[in-house]
């Protein structure tokens, strides 16, 4: 649509009625431009204006009865932050209306020097100009926080890596010293296998970086997916990374027809979540249990799955910050990438993660990760 | 008997800290993974430990926060960092840390570490 012809709506603030009068008769004078005025005499009936309807511009006189100068531009802005402000000002008022753009407002008229043309102009280019520095503003914003989040994955990334390769490094070195003792190879087996887990641990942790950014990327795509068929091929995946350790996993539920709506990625949410049970985990026998019934909450049906582990559990001061990833100081916490992730996956889905103790106020004897994720209708 | 104590969340790395510096002869004096469990484990304790090995980035406080808490208690505390965070070396050496070593490292520059440190005189008295 031709921009020109679109009905603007415009609110004129303005106490003087000649001034009221005149901004009228210039509007009516504009060919071919639809503006619906309207007026408000005071700041306050300007803000009551503001709540009751949108408006695409604001002409605001700078002496009102309830507000003066710069400060009235400021209570504007502070109200109307995202529409573009137009001043009227009187000719001696000048160095005052540029303080006013200076403050963030988009251009000024000066009274009696306004005739149809000026107006029509100043209205499409405050408009045009206003949209464009927002878009600006949205674009840096996306920016910024894309930056840090690189930082923040780039950092947990060289953390985590070396972590692994200290683990690995430490392994091979005791490994290899054990080897020449008869009698100590059983213990230096155990420690050899340890570089075999750190080494899923780095391709797990490579392969959650490939897919956090797919899912910045791409777009996603839903389906009706079948949760336990999903399931169970994220715990054959999770066995076959810790081969050398006893992982009994249980899944307890009634229900035998469990459709979601999600995608593939509903499967780096169960191996990620599988795979943190085993790897905080100190017992030698991984006890996992895996609950999954319906529930309705607010009329509409979820899907609950609550994953249940024997690990080394979560602190309640720990359980507030587990999901928060790169918003969070990173100084503060050692969030893995994992949880980022399936935090992020599971909001897509339109569902919410979050963690309690297996035994309520006992952290030290497992975890207990909740998701819930609307069901597929 | 000299004994260590050792602050590591990473559990794998825990055990293998253990395994090495146990088969050097030294006794572990408690392995943990929390930094405020550890500073309980010191306050409580009779005897201290006579070296702490201590990572850095952990969750609930960080190794930073668990050693001035340390220093702070018994500033003769010899305290050996092993982090994978170089930007903090600065800082654990200037709140008194004797040693900063940075992830990966050979097992013998730790053992050759925590000897020289524990052959150091206390400065403090």
């Amino acid at each position: 649509m031709d921009e020109n012809k679109r009905e603007k709506t415009v609110l004129l603030v303005e106490d003087n009625p000649g001034d009221v009068r005149l901004i009228e008769e210039i509007i009516k004078a504009i060919q071919n431009y639809n503006i619906k005025l309207k007026i408000a005499e005071d700041l306050v009936s300007g803000f009551n204006l503001l709540k009751k309807y949108s408006f695409d511009i604001i002409l605001l006189d700078l002496t009102l009865p309830d507000s003066n100068g710069l400060n009235t531009v400021l209570s504007m802005l502070e109200s109307a932050p995202n529409i573009p402000l137009i001043i009227l000002t009187g000719f001696d008022d000048q160095d005052l209306a540029i303080e006013a753009v200076k403050a963030g407002a988009e251009d000024y008229l000066v009274k009696g020097h306004v005739d149809s043309h000026i107006l029509k102009r100043v209205i499409n280019y405050g408009i045009e100009r206003y949209r464009i520095k927002k878009d600006l503003k949205d674009s840096e914003s996306q920016l910024r926080e894309a930056l840090i989040r690189t930082n923040f994955y780039k950092d947990l990334f060289t953390h985590d890596m070396n972590n692994m390769l200290q683990n690995i490094l430490s392994a091979v070195e005791l490994g290899s010293r054990f080897l020449t003792k008869p009698d100590t190879i059983p213990l230096a087996q155990d420690v050899i296998n340890q570089s075999k887990i750190q080494i899923h641990r780095a391709a797990r942790l490579i392969l959650n970086i490939r897919k956090l950014s797919q899912l910045e990327e791409l777009e996603m795509h839903y389906y009706p997916v079948e949760v336990q068929k999903l399931l169970q091929h994220s715990i054959k995946v999770i066995k076959e990374s810790f081969s050398n350790q006893i992982i009994n996993i249980n899944i307890d539920t009634s229900e035998s027809d469990l459709d979601i709506l999600a995608n593939n990625s509903l499967e780096e949410v169960f191996q990620n979540l599988l795979y943190n049970a085993v790897q905080h985990n100190e017992n030698e026998i991984v006890q996992i249990k895996i609950k999954i019934q319906s529930e309705i909450i607010e009329n509409k049906k979820y899907l609950k799955m609550e994953f249940q582990d024997n690990g080394v559990g979560i602190e309640d001061d720990w359980k507030k910050t587990i999901f928060l990833g790169y918003k969070q100081d990173k100084s503060l916490c050692r969030i893995g990438l994992g949880l980022s992730l399936v935090k992020k996956i599971i909001e897509d889905y339109g569902g919410r993660i979050w963690v309690q103790d297996r035994i309520d106020g006992v952290y030290s004897k497992g975890s207990n990760f909740i998701l819930l994720i609307p069901e597929a209708v | 008997m000299v004994s260590i104590l050792i602050i590591e969340d990473d559990v794998s790395l825990r055990r293998l800290y253990e395994i090495i510096i146990s088969l050097e002869g030294y006794q572990i004096f408690q392995s943990t993974g929390n930094g405020e469990n550890a500073v309980k484990l010191f306050k409580t304790a009779s005897e201290k430990p006579d070296l702490i090995l201590i990572d850095h980035r952990m969750p609930i406080k960080t190794g930073l926060e668990t050693a001035e808490e340390l220093l702070e208690y018994d500033a003769k505390s010899k305290i050996i960092f092993a982090s994978a965070d170089s930007s903090i070396k600065d800082k654990a050496l200037s709140i008194g840390a004797k040693s900063f070593l940075l992830k990966p490292f050979n097992s013998d520059v730790l053992i050759r570490e925590i000897e020289s440190i524990l052959s150091l005189q206390d400065t403090i008295t």
